[in-house]
């Protein structure tokens, strides 16, 4: 597991430059995925239970992607700044 | 083969009565997707993807709010497809593991969302082309028109940036993630859902529609790049309209990025 661990950070650190890796591109993913989540919570409450759950089931769509790769970009970041740290 | 059978045979991406969108509101969610896209090849990444954030939010809630006043919102669902597919390949690949299992990390949010919107949209596998349509012997055909269009494509493109290895371990599963990702999932987005529901709104004029969708996200890697994909796009989603089946053109477009990307550059080179 340490091997593996120590073979991903150092690709993480050496590997090949990637221009989202750094940056926050994530950025508009986590903001989006607020909005989502806010929004859900209005319409819950703003419509009746039938029409919130179709709306529900639309935003869904976009909703459960992005908390993927919303994951993925902070599993990025923190391997980076676990890198720097070791460094 | 039993009437329900048959039934289900024909209706493969045969349509339902649909609320057809203004042409000008579906031209400027695609002119939206090309500047996004212009704005993550020319100025910057960051600014690109909060842009498909954001036409990505527009139009979920066009979708939505269309779908509880039971007035379609298919095609503007099928279009929301189309940011996540680009925020994914920006956002998934890490940059430790090898080129070819970027095409698998951006597929699964993908994937994830394909299968969300056609649960939303009560839609099963045959209602998406995941059918023979019109017979196996032609959707076998299709699929292996993929060799000459993957090798006409590497011939008028040849890719310079090349980093998939060639040995054997690599070359079978370059071809498994490349048949599921590019050519399995892309097309369930493309021919699948989008063109499906475009047709039923414009008619063919969809399968144009479809392909300029497509075409746009390959903005920024060149002109050649361009014309090649808007020509496999338009002859795949024809393909897929004559015989109401996206098995032929999911293997064909799997294969054309296989000869691309890892088999004509090892042979020809």
């Amino acid at each position: 597991m340490s091997t593996l661990l120590e073979h991903l950070l150092r690709h993480a650190m050496y590997g090949r430059p990637y221009p989202a890796y750094a940056s926050l591109a994530g950025l508009g993913s986590i903001l989006i995925l607020i909005v989502l989540l806010a929004e859900q919570e209005v319409v819950r409450q703003a419509l009746g239970f039938a029409s919130a759950r179709v709306y529900m089931r639309v935003l869904r769509v976009g909703m459960f992607p992005l908390l993927v790769l919303v994951g993925v970009v902070i599993a990025k970041r923190a391997l980076d700044l676990l890198l720097r740290a070791s460094n | 083969m039993t009437v329900r059978e048959t039934h289900r045979r024909s209706a493969a991406i045969e349509l339902p009565p649909l609320h057809r969108p203004p042409a000008l509101v579906v031209a400027a969610y695609i002119g939206a997707l090309a500047a996004a896209q212009w704005v993550v090849v020319s100025v910057s990444l960051r600014a690109g993807g909060v842009l498909f954030a954001l036409l990505l939010l527009i139009l979920l809630n066009h979708a939505a709010v269309l779908r509880i006043r039971d007035r379609g919102g298919e095609l503007q669902l099928a279009l929301a497809l189309l940011p996540i597919l680009r925020l994914s390949s920006l956002l998934a690949p890490v940059p430790a593991a090898p080129l070819l299992w970027w095409f698998a990390m951006a597929g699964v949010p993908v994937a994830i969302a394909v299968g969300l919107a056609m649960s939303a949209l009560q839609l099963r596998p045959y209602d998406v082309g995941l059918a023979w349509g019109t017979g196996r012997v032609g959707q076998l055909i299709i699929g292996l028109l993929g060799v000459p269009m993957g090798l006409a494509a590497f011939e008028l493109v040849k890719p310079t940036e090349l980093t998939i290895a060639w040995n054997a371990r690599d070359a079978v599963l370059g071809f498994v993630v490349l048949m599921l990702f590019v050519g399995a999932l892309e097309e369930l987005v493309f021919r699948g859902l989008l063109q499906r529901f475009a047709v039923a709104a414009y008619g063919p004029w969809g399968i144009m529609l479809t392909t300029i969708a497509f075409t746009v996200l390959f903005i920024g890697t060149g002109s050649r790049t361009i014309v090649v994909s808007a020509a496999i796009g338009l002859v795949l989603g024809w393909l897929a309209y004559r015989t109401r089946s996206i098995l032929g053109v999911a293997v064909a477009r799997g294969l054309v990025a296989y000869g691309v990307f890892i088999l004509w550059p090892h042979l020809l080179r």
